[in-house]
């Protein structure tokens, strides 16, 4: 008995289709019709083991308009479209957001280590003019330099002192240079000064 | 109790064997709604209970027991690991200080260069590789192909690869061919100051001259980079990234100057070539303030090729080696003899040719009768035997503490390594012969460094400075740290020394025993000095040869500069003043020409040299 109820309600509450509804209720009323002549040989048999009742259907009315409770849905889903796609548009930007900072940094990095690259090249250049210079300045490339240009080394010098009426004396010794080699060679070993 | 249903059970009723399936999968295996009426008996089930319990338990504790010690235990190493995989760690070389000359000018100085190294089990094709390489890196092609396809994960194909070749190098883009930093180190003047400098070894540490003694000085502290990187092993950019910077070595700067370098290093490097001269020394002191100009010894070596030099030439014989100075000692005894009241430059004394001394006869260099000589001409003569008078007249244990306070037989601190102290012995242990051997620069050892100082005392007016050969550290900022310079000690009173200075000037005047030491157009003092040799072979005198020596300054009237020059002739018999005194003109007349002194133009005064001995 409670069964069957459960079972009409439960049609009763499916609102979505009313044809169906209609079907059904005319199969309960047949099967309604066959409880009832079956009754009497189900008085008589003896309990063997469980009875089956079959639900006892009857019919209702479908209830009017539509139900409340997908009213309030509808209702409510106004409100919160907004907020998903808040949602969705800041989940977007900040994954773009990212996706462009990596970017830059990666760029700036890349630019970073190209700039690297060429500040270290320009310092290795830059080292290496100097040691060219260095190399060059030293007493004995310069005196070698010096021979190949038909330089001679000085010998004692003569020093000019004026006195303070200006009047002047020459102080020291100095004497010629000896003429340079008719062809100096360029790779021969400088003369020591005073040599 | 009963009809709750054991989970336990359940896997063992669904794969047991017992049931097997009836063929309809949905047929229940009771009719829904019966009791189970069979089953397992309360014994049975209870011991699988137990069983079933025990295994979950002991499954639980072993995965308990391993969380707790990979988290508990091995938790540090592991997190370690981790880290170790994604961190590479990059050594920033500190690079070594310069060590200059007082003008700037670089003796040694650090450059960027790197180490070529290989991977053979990265090498894909050894020939090839080779082949690109041998160029480049100046290696023959078979010595290339025999590393690359050796054993072993690390292979040094070239060292000290300069930045061009190893960036030719790095392009090329070979498969197992790593570049390391490898700074080298230049000597650009070459010989030219090397054995003052020193050099590096090849793990970059001093091991020799200033590279040695200002090894911390030069050399810096490494730095270290830290650096999280990916997959590709480069660094990531926002990542971790802890760095430690490198802090470079400070500069050296030296007061010698290296064109006077030069051309003492060239002017004995002559004078080693006259073919009897085995080692020569020379050391030019700044009179004023004690500070080494030049010092040089030939043979000389380049601390470039330091590694294939004969070990025997790397150090500086002029501060470390010492030999027996001979008469040019005698200036300290004469000091002695004046400052103490014993003599005068006009003091005459009747010499006579030799003198006893214990169980030796001293004599003069050539055997005389007996001459009046003024203290003057004693000097000027460099009579031996005058010498030792006046120096019996001072006493031993007088004339050994003038010789102490002159800086002998102590070193002068100067800041080079494996410098000597020379040799004096007490005066309380000389024997009669060491007394009047002494005075004379015999039996006594002293370094060239040692004898240019004695000299710079009476040239200072007989303030003595110590000699000192670095003028200031220069930190990597910047910041420019003088070194400490020694106070002057008065040795001798300003008197002593201007009488000093006025005898010494004899030597080189007509009469003395060295006017080849002259330098046209300025006055200058000096001293000779010819001391035998000991023969390294019998430990005597005999076939020894000579230690020839010129120790001076000028101008005599104004001292600016000290030169010391001393060579060693195990074969010769000449005199100081053939051999040593006309280098010692070479060298002062340079040094003074480029300091551009300016002669002051007064004569050299007549010095008396004999005189009337008093009577009695």
């Amino acid at each position: 008995m409670s069964a069957a109820r459960a079972a009409s309600t439960r049609s009763a509450s499916r609102s979505t289709a009313s044809r169906s509804t209609a079907a059904r209720t005319t199969s309960a009323r047949s099967t309604a019709a066959r409880t009832t002549s079956t009754h009497p040989r189900t008085g008589t048999t003896r309990r063997t083991g469980p009875v089956h009742v079959r639900p006892q259907l009857r019919l209702v009315t479908a209830p009017v308009g539509t139900p409340t409770r997908p009213r309030r849905a509808a209702a409510a889903r106004p409100r919160r479209a907004p907020f998903v796609v808040l949602l969705v548009v800041l989940i977007s930007a900040t994954a773009l957001g990212l996706l462009a900072l990596n970017t830059a940094i990666a760029v700036d990095s890349l630019r970073a280590s190209q700039q690297k690259a060429a500040n270290t090249e320009l310092s290795q250049q830059v080292d290496r003019l100097e040691q060219q210079v260095t190399t060059a300045r030293t007493p004995a490339q310069l005196a070698a330099d010096a021979a190949a240009a038909g330089l001679v080394p000085a010998d004692t010098a003569g020093h000019l002192v004026l006195g303070p009426d200006g009047t002047s004396v020459v102080r020291g010794a100095p004497v010629p240079a000896p003429a340079p080699e008719p062809a100096p060679d360029a790779g021969a070993a400088p003369a020591p000064a005073g040599g | 109790m009963d009809r709750r249903p054991d989970p336990s059970r359940r896997p063992v009723r669904a794969s047991g064997p017992r049931r097997p399936s009836s063929g309809d999968a949905f047929r229940p295996r009771r009719e829904p709604g019966t009791r189970r009426t069979r089953g397992l008996s309360p014994a049975v089930r209870t011991k699988r209970n137990k069983l079933g319990l025990t295994v979950l338990v002991l499954l639980l504790v072993a995965v308990a027991t391993k969380l707790v010690v990979l988290q508990g235990f091995d938790g540090a190493a592991y997190a370690a690991d981790a880290s170790d995989e994604r961190m590479r760690t990059f050594d920033i070389a500190a690079i070594r200080g310069a060590v200059l000359d007082r003008d700037g000018n670089p003796l040694a100085y650090t450059v960027d260069a790197s180490r070529v190294v290989a991977d053979p089990s990265i090498v894909e094709d050894p020939e090839r590789t080779a082949l690109a390489l041998t160029t480049l890196l100046g290696v023959p092609t078979s010595e290339l192909v025999e590393k690359l396809s050796g054993e072993g994960r690390y292979v040094v194909l070239a060292e000290h690869v300069d930045t061009a070749t190893s960036d030719q190098v790095t392009d090329l883009a070979l498969a197992g061919i790593v570049l390391e930093d490898d700074p080298v180190r230049l000597y650009p003047a070459g010989a030219v100051g090397g054995q003052i400098v020193g050099f590096v070894g090849s793990d970059g540490d001093g091991l020799a001259g200033i590279e040695q003694r200002y090894d911390d000085v030069l050399s810096g502290t490494d730095g270290q980079r830290r650096v999280e990187v990916g997959a590709g092993g480069v660094a990531i950019p926002a990542g971790i990234d802890e760095s430690t910077p490198a802090v470079d070595g400070s500069d050296v700067t030296l007061t010698i100057d290296e064109d006077l370098q030069y051309t003492v290093q060239q002017r004995l490097d002559q004078a080693c070539a006259d073919g009897a001269t085995t080692q020569g020394s020379a050391v030019v002191l700044d009179v004023h303030t004690g500070q080494v100009a030049a010092m040089a010894t030939c043979p000389g070596y380049d601390p470039s090729q330091a590694r294939t030099t004969d070990p025997d030439l790397l150090g500086l014989p002029a501060v470390s080696d010492v030999f027996e100075p001979g008469s040019v000692m005698k200036a300290v005894t004469l000091s002695a003899a004046i400052e103490d009241g014993h003599a005068t430059p006009d003091t005459v004394l009747s010499v006579p040719g030799h003198i006893q001394a214990g169980d030796v006869v001293v004599t003069d260099a050539h055997d005389h009768a007996n001459i009046d000589w003024t203290v003057t001409g004693i000097l000027a003569k460099s009579s031996n035997v005058g010498t030792i008078m006046l120096a019996r007249e001072v006493g031993d244990a007088r004339l050994e503490e003038y010789m102490r306070a002159f800086g002998l037989g102590a070193q002068t601190g100067i800041e080079l390594p494996g410098e000597s102290a020379g040799i004096l012995q007490d005066s309380a242990d000389w024997t009669a012969s060491r007394a009047a051997n002494v005075p004379i620069g015999q039996g006594v050892s002293v370094t060239a460094l040692q004898m240019a100082s004695v000299y710079q005392t009476i040239a200072n007016g007989g303030v003595r400075i110590p000699p000192r050969i670095v003028e200031s550290v220069t930190a990597p900022d910047g910041t420019v740290t003088p070194e400490a310079q020694p106070d002057g000690t008065r040795v001798i009173s300003a008197s002593t020394a201007q009488q000093m200075a006025y005898m010494l000037e004899a030597v080189v005047g007509p009469g003395g025993t060295a006017p080849l030491g002259e330098v046209d157009g300025f006055r200058v003092a000096g001293k000779t000095g010819t001391a035998q040799r000991a023969n390294p072979e019998c430990g005597c005198y005999d076939g020894g040869g000579y230690f020839t020596t010129f120790v001076g300054f000028a101008p005599a009237d104004d001292p600016q500069y000290v030169i010391a020059v001393d060579l060693e002739r195990p074969s010769s018999d000449a005199e100081g003043g053939q051999v040593a005194a006309p280098v010692f003109a070479d060298l002062m007349r340079y040094v003074l020409m480029t300091d551009d002194v300016v002669p002051s133009g007064t004569a050299r005064p007549d010095f008396q040299l004999t005189g009337t001995a008093p009577t009695g």
